[in-house]
């Protein structure tokens, strides 16, 4: 996946390099989504994320120029990611999922309301149980699941080994199994 | 991994788009603010520095046209034996 979207940034990133300005909007383009995605996934909260991702975005401009090429672009950019998703304080009250959370069950009408309320219930715990994890087991689960990347590739990312993430993904998935333990055919959570 | 758990996480965990405002919100920051802000404060600090430093040496030099006189009276004095009397009746 990394060698095909490498090839095709190249041009980008060298444009990027001059001070091009359509090449930072192309850059962007590219890699909104993922940036957006970690981010949210990492904190659950999309008042967070933004911020997140709009800090890795001026890093990234910033500090584009100095991008030598030693790493993979792709590498270099989730270093990025992870290292303003492990920066970001949580500086305010999160009420703006509350708000949201509640507005959704006054709209919500009749029998689907139930089922409505039902899934964002499991969404909630499955969002918790992950928020509560460790930062390090719970990037490890973010960059595996939102992105699919390989047990190599997220120990790139994090300078360790596979054998480190392989460790640290075991241990997220059996808190997650004690958390969830309802999905994971238990009795209880 | 159960299964269930598992592909309850694929979907909790799926990407997602990005809002359409990103894009606004990284071109409004991308003006060096930092410079503007910093700018001033170098220029106040410079300032507050040499106002310091200008009145340190107004003091001190107002302090030794007062002690000086004193100090050329008292050494005179003391070149008297006379004078000194606590000194030259021991």
């Amino acid at each position: 996946m990394w060698m095909v979207l490498e090839e095709t940034d190249q041009g980008i990133i060298e444009a990027c390099r001059r001070g091009d300005a359509d090449a930072f909007r192309s850059l962007f383009e590219i890699h909104k989504d993922r940036v957006y995605s970690i981010a949210l996934r990492y904190c659950g909260d999309r008042v967070e994320a933004m911020d997140i991702a709009q800090e890795v975005f001026l890093k990234l401009f910033s500090a584009i120029p100095n991008f030598r090429g030693d790493s993979r672009f792709e590498s270099w950019l989730y270093r990025i990611v992870v290292n303003c998703c492990f920066d970001h304080k949580r500086k305010a009250l999160r009420l703006g999922p509350l708000v949201d959370d509640f507005l959704g069950m006054l709209r919500a009408p009749g029998d689907g309301a139930l089922q409505q309320l039902m899934r964002d219930q499991l969404g909630d715990r499955v969002r918790n149980a992950i928020s509560a994890l460790p930062p390090d087991q719970r990037i490890a689960i973010v960059l595996r699941y939102t992105e699919g990347l390989s047990y190599d590739e997220i120990g790139e990312v994090l300078g360790c080994t596979s054998g480190t993430i392989a460790s640290r993904l075991n241990r997220a998935h059996k808190t997650l199994e004690r958390r969830l333990a309802h999905l994971a055919g238990g009795k209880n959570a | 991994m159960p299964e269930p758990l598992d592909s309850e996480l694929k979907r909790h965990l799926a990407p997602v788009h990005a809002p359409d405002e990103l894009w606004e919100r990284v071109c409004e920051r991308r003006a060096p603010r930092r410079r503007e802000i910093y700018v001033p404060l170098w220029a106040a600090a410079a300032v507050l520095l040499s106002l310091g430093g200008g009145s340190l040496a107004a003091w001190r030099g107002t302090r030794e046209v007062q002690i000086k006189p004193a100090a050329e009276y008292s050494s005179r004095n003391l070149r008297k034996a006379d004078d000194c009397v606590l000194c030259h009746t021991i």
